[in-house]
């Protein structure tokens, strides 16, 4: 029990060390002096790809932002797969007054992975990026993300830096602080041992002929993102982060969608970690083994705070009736617990001041920071206990969850 | 004052207070070091409570394995990061930038003609579907993008050949 102890306060912290070292090292390597986008001989045409199902409410304000883009040569195509609401008369009114956008109707929905492709299939350009149909992308995104491929022929995806959006309630408030907290950080420390879990979904630019030797999107996937990235890594193509590239996404505010989120999450990253267990003992792609290593010991870790949990109420509820050897009476982990507490509040201050560059007054959200412990590895730790069996019972895929459906959030003013 | 905007203040007190409360939760994870600060300034015997009955020593030996995993840490991404640049920052075998997809191999992949994809690529809207092989299926593409809008665009794209961007 001693040793189950120790990896449940221990594993959490020193993944948080690993993570401020390798985002200060980013920082400083990478981010620091870097404060304008290298010029380019020449911009190589960008098909800006937004797939939408029922997005009659936001689409409008998406393609307006894309059409304001700072890069010379763009088009954007926006796939409607099978929306039955009015999502194509909005589509229809902007082709009027902004030349640059085309639709591609699908004649029913097949999923975001189906929609990218025949929007691949549609585009002219040899770079795609992709943004999902209620993100803003900033202005100069493009131009922080476009030389990361001019720079190496090796470089397959760039993602970037999505901030939240909608700030108001209190589940969007703690997300501001996960993804400046957490996901920017694992994301910097990531790219420093050169490879990256997943792009974000929600605004990643792609070279197409990667694309292309991969077969494109995967349908039967819970997260096309995690999904391609993998194939990316594993087929000794680069996934680059930049933190410059910015959007402004909106994250779930109602606990049942973030639940939601959280499952197709933990789904895709299992699906993931299975499907591609074999190639893993294929020499040459070592570096892929510490991001392979970390997702288990993460799952593991999950399941081991389970049972101690369990263990710990069993202890309290029926004493008599717990032996000795795996009872355990107390959950306060003293001296560690001063040291956990220290760290995680480190943790946060580091997050934000990385993040600070990029969005002001970040740091008045520190306050909400709080609950990031509970809902990041509280929720994402029950995500991953429900959704690796499922992943197992279904031999490693998830077909049955591969079509999306857009959250439930307020409209903004 | 309405119902409503009385239920969205008590809402957003009922969250204030739920996070405050968070926070005293983690100040009780400091509740060791409180009560060594506590010590310090003189409530109790700092030295029979932290020298004598060890509690100094527990808190050092936390801090020293700590700082040494810590350090581990910061050496093994530090090393692994050189080895990955030594390793394959310099010596790139993709010299050249890759080729560009050309029609004809999105043709291939998609199931349609060469001229179908670049149809579906001139037209401003197009209608597709997929058939049970994951083919795409081109019902309508009608509205060709003028000329005037693409020309810039469309040069570099599908010519099979190196970009030239560096």
């Amino acid at each position: 029990m001693q040793i189950l102890s120790h990896f449940i306060f221990f594993y959490p912290l020193f993944m948080a060390v690993f993570w401020m070292i390798g985002a200060i090292l980013f920082y400083f390597r990478r981010e620091r002096n870097v404060l304008h986008p290298p010029v380019l001989e020449e911009y190589p045409l960008v098909s800006i790809l937004v797939p939408c199902h029922n997005e009659e409410e936001s689409i409008a304000r998406t393609i307006l932002h894309l059409a304001r883009v700072r890069y010379p040569d763009f088009e954007i195509i926006a796939i409607d797969d099978g929306s039955d609401d009015n999502t194509a008369m909005v589509l229809g009114r902007l082709q009027e007054t902004i030349p640059r956008l085309r639709v591609i109707t699908l004649d029913s929905n097949c999923g975001k992975a189906m929609a990218l492709r025949a929007g691949a299939m549609a585009s002219r350009g040899e770079f795609l990026m992709c943004v999902d149909a209620d993100a803003l992308l900033t202005e100069d995104a493009l131009l922080w993300m476009i030389p990361h491929f001019s720079q190496s022929g090796r470089v397959g995806a760039v993602t970037g830096n999505p901030r939240v959006l909608n700030k108001r309630g209190l589940l969007a408030r703690i997300q501001i602080g996960e993804f400046a907290s957490i996901i920017g950080m694992v994301k910097r420390s990531q790219r420093d041992i050169g490879r990256i879990f997943t792009v974000s979904g929600v605004h990643v630019c792609f070279r197409k002929r990667a694309l292309h030797e991969l077969g494109y999107w995967s349908p039967e996937t819970a997260t096309e993102d995690i999904d391609i990235s993998w194939r990316l890594q594993i087929n000794y193509w680069d996934v680059r982060y930049e933190p410059r590239a910015l959007s402004w996404i909106l994250v779930p505010e109602t606990l049942r969608e973030l639940w939601r989120q959280r499952l197709r999450w933990a789904r895709g990253g299992a699906e993931a970690a299975l499907k591609y267990a074999s190639h893993m003992r294929n020499w040459t792609v070592r570096r892929m083994w510490p991001v392979y290593l970390e997702y288990w010991v993460s799952v593991i870790w999950c399941y081991a705070m389970l049972i101690t949990l369990v263990l710990f109420f069993l202890t309290w509820l029926i004493p008599q009736h717990v032996p000795p050897s795996l009872a355990i009476s107390s959950m306060v982990p003293q001296w560690t617990g001063v040291v956990l507490a220290l760290t995680c509040l480190l943790q946060f201050a580091v997050g934000l001041f990385l993040d600070s560059h990029y969005e002001k007054r970040l740091f008045m959200n520190l306050y909400w920071a709080i609950w990031y412990p509970m809902v990041y590895w509280g929720l994402s730790c029950l995500a991953t206990i429900v959704a690796v069996p499922q992943i197992i019972r279904h031999g490693g895929q998830s077909a049955r969850y591969a079509r999306w459906k857009s959250p439930e959030r307020r409209a903004l003013s | 004052m309405t119902r409503k905007r009385l239920r969205a203040g008590f809402g957003r007190a009922l969250v204030l207070a739920m996070t405050g409360f968070f926070w005293l939760v983690w100040l009780y994870l400091l509740a060791p070091l409180a009560s060594l600060l506590l010590w310090v300034v003189g409530i109790s015997f700092f030295s029979a409570e932290m020298v004598d009955r060890g509690g100094y020593r527990a808190l050092e030996q936390e801090i020293s394995n700590y700082g040494f995993v810590a350090l581990g840490i910061f050496l093994a991404v530090v090393s692994w990061m050189a080895w990955n640049k030594k390793r394959y920052g310099n010596r790139n075998t993709r010299k050249m930038q890759p080729l560009y997809v050309k029609t004809s191999e999105l043709a291939e992949f998609s199931g349609l003609q060469a001229r179908e994809i670049k149809a579906l690529q001139q037209a401003r809207q197009a209608t597709v579907g997929f058939d049970d092989a994951l083919h795409l299926i081109v019902h309508t593409a009608p509205n060709v993008i003028e000329r005037k809008t693409v020309t810039s665009a469309v040069s570099g794209a599908n010519t099979g050949r190196s970009g030239r961007v560096r």
